[in-house]
């Protein structure tokens, strides 16, 4: 499907400044026209030009029109998202937020935070599961307090040991592990967290103006994720309960999963995909919190044109103020 | 790749980061001329003083051989060069130890009235200089060193035991090579050259690593979710929460004690003007001297 404008037939986007729909072409907002393709998927519903697509693309645009394409059969029956988080951050937000970040980055290449090469930017709309977690943890430890005075000629320790248990209930919501075989795991990791109380129930009008997928990595993968950090956070939230002690030595542990749920969400994430000599260096940006995950390309030349010139300048410096000072 | 568009911004960028060490390096740079002149200036002005005799070496002890003497004129006259000072030494062999006049009265009174009455000094009469008068009378040996001008000025008792030390040690065995010693230190102590020390060289070295290790470093992300950012309502349910004590242990041990005591420090202190004093002539003098 895509989204036409009724006031001019342009290809009507979802605007994250507006928070709405809105056609780029003659600033109408909310004028959009749900068009339905024709069978074919590969068929742009505007021009008719055959889209290259994915498998698992969702979401992408017509190199010929430049309408964003919506695919109907990927969004919907056991591909249907339950929720997604709209994107809060246009493209221009991001770009000065890339800038902002990087100034300081001096051996970057030149044209790394160059217009052309930002624009080339693309949102993408990124399927995670998001589990529910309701459980039961006790924990059995041996504490330990040591308590140390001295009187007169003598120190004096006193060693308390203490039989310590917790039984502690546990309810977690949400934890995402994204469904997406294309995105690295511990990118995507740092893209946490998601500020939920954004999220809205799935609409494909959130998806006009970006790209999209749909699930690729199975609950049943993607869940040995969520458990693990689950059962992290579990450890360290009770274990944080358990204060005022010198030493602490773990007796018995027992976790147990009363009810579980899974859900599918979309969040949003900005890629920037920069290449330098032969090597990608991608950035991701979340798109709902604008933090930026990725490793800045370093330009040898700069490196050395720069070290150089600083060793240069300070030795110059050094020399000539020196004998000039002594001199005079 | 770099297109003539890209090269024109990243130059931009090279001289807009450096602008300010550029400035700098100009102000050095200037500095280093300014000073280079006024030193030539004053170096290439020379002696200004043409009352005293060309002579230095007065070796009245006989103590010195005739090319030796030479040979000591010639180190003086580049040493005077070097420090803009007169070097003078003069051996005696003569009862400096009267009833009237004790052997140091003596020594300084004849050091200083040598000098006055010769009219040394490099800059004027009376001016910078130094005089070593080494005395050889049986029982009565010993040197007197007598300053003047800025050599004065710049010499305190720690400087004039140095010379008066290291003239000491050699004297008795190798009058010659004594009193070269004697000369170069005032060389060393006098120097108008400025050296530069070379350890300062490794500190822009050390700053630039510094620098591109800084300016290196990129990690990919920060961890930035907590432990509880997924629990509802932000924290768990504790149902049971028990902290039973079921042992408590004491012991004791006794703490030595002792009794010290630290020790004590004492410190000198150091200042120009050594042994100060007017010569018979009412020029100011310093100096000292060392018997043998």
């Amino acid at each position: 499907m895509i989204f036409q404008c009724k006031n001019c037939g342009g290809n009507v986007i979802y605007s994250p400044e507006r928070k709405g729909m809105y056609c780029p072409y003659c600033d109408s907002e909310k004028s959009e026209q749900r068009k339905d393709s024709e069978g074919d998927i590969h068929i742009c519903p505007n021009c008719g030009g055959e889209v290259p697509v994915g498998e698992y693309t969702s979401a992408t645009k017509c190199p010929y029109c430049d309408n964003y394409i919506i695919l109907n059969e990927r969004i919907e029956g056991v591909n249907a998202p339950q929720m997604i988080i709209p994107f809060q951050h246009s493209k221009e937000m991001v770009k000065k937020l890339m800038r902002e970040k990087f100034k300081k980055c001096t051996f970057a290449p030149t044209d790394f935070l160059s217009e052309a090469k930002l624009n080339t930017m693309e949102g993408d709309y990124v399927p995670f599961w998001l589990y529910d977690y309701d459980v039961n943890y006790e924990y059995r430890a041996e504490g330990r307090k040591i308590r140390v005075w001295v009187s007169g000629d003598t120190e004096y320790t006193e060693t308390s040991i203490y039989d310590v248990y917790r039984d502690v209930d546990v309810k977690f919501s949400r934890i995402p592990a994204d469904a997406s075989v294309k995105m690295p795991d511990e990118v995507m990791d740092l893209m946490e967290p998601y500020n939920y109380e954004q999220m809205e129930p799935f609409k494909p009008e959130y998806m006009s103006g970006f790209m999209g997928e749909k699930f690729s990595v199975v609950p049943k993968d993607a869940e040995v994720r969520t458990r693990k950090k689950m059962e992290e956070d579990t450890s360290a939230l009770v274990r944080q309960t358990v204060t005022g002690y010198g030493s602490l030595s773990e007796r018995e542990r027992h976790l147990s999963v009363n009810d579980q749920k899974v859900n599918m969400g979309l969040l949003p994430v900005w890629k920037y995909g920069y290449s330098y000599k032969n090597q990608e260096y991608p950035f991701y940006i979340n798109g709902q919190t604008a933090k930026i995950v990725g490793k800045v390309p370093v330009s040898a030349k700069k490196v050395w044109a720069y070290g150089a010139t600083l060793w240069a300048v300070l030795t110059v410096i050094l020399i000539c103020g020196y004998y000039g000072i002594m001199m005079l | 790749m770099m297109d003539s568009e890209t090269k024109k911004v990243a130059m931009k960028q090279y001289l807009h980061y450096f602008r300010f060490w550029f400035i700098a390096a100009g102000i050095a740079l200037a500095l280093f001329i300014v000073g280079g002149v006024s030193q030539l200036l004053k170096t290439s002005a020379g002696r200004g003083n043409d009352a005293a005799p060309m002579e230095r070496v007065y070796d009245k002890a006989d103590v010195l051989t005739d090319a030796q003497e030479e040979k000591l004129r010639q180190l003086i006259a580049e040493t005077e060069k070097k420090t803009a000072c007169d070097i003078v030494l003069v051996t005696i062999n003569q009862q400096v130890e009267s009833a009237s006049s004790g052997w140091e009265t003596t020594m300084r009174n004849l050091a200083d009235d040598f000098y006055d009455e010769n009219n040394y000094g490099y800059d004027k009469v009376h001016g910078d200089g130094v005089l070593l008068l080494d005395n050889w009378y049986e029982g009565q040996a010993g040197s007197w060193l007598s300053t003047c001008g800025k050599v004065y000025q710049e010499f305190g008792t720690y400087e004039i035991n140095r010379i008066l030390d290291a003239v000491y040690y050699e004297v008795e065995e190798d009058p010659y090579e004594a009193y070269c010693t004697y000369v170069r230190m005032i060389g060393q102590e006098m120097s108008e050259e400025v050296e530069f020390p070379a350890e300062l060289l490794l500190f822009p070295v050390i700053v630039m690593f510094v620098f591109v290790a800084i300016k290196l470093r990129s990690p990919l992300g920060k961890e930035t979710v907590s432990v509880s950012e997924y629990v509802v309502g932000g924290r768990p349910v504790v149902r049971v929460r028990r902290d039973q004590l079921v042992n408590k242990v004491v012991t004791r041990r006794h703490i030595p004690r002792n009794n010290g005591g630290g020790g004590g420090r004492s410190g000198g202190s150091r200042s120009g003007g050594g042994g100060g004093h007017r010569s018979s002539g009412g020029v100011s003098h310093g100096g000292g001297g060392r018997r043998r």
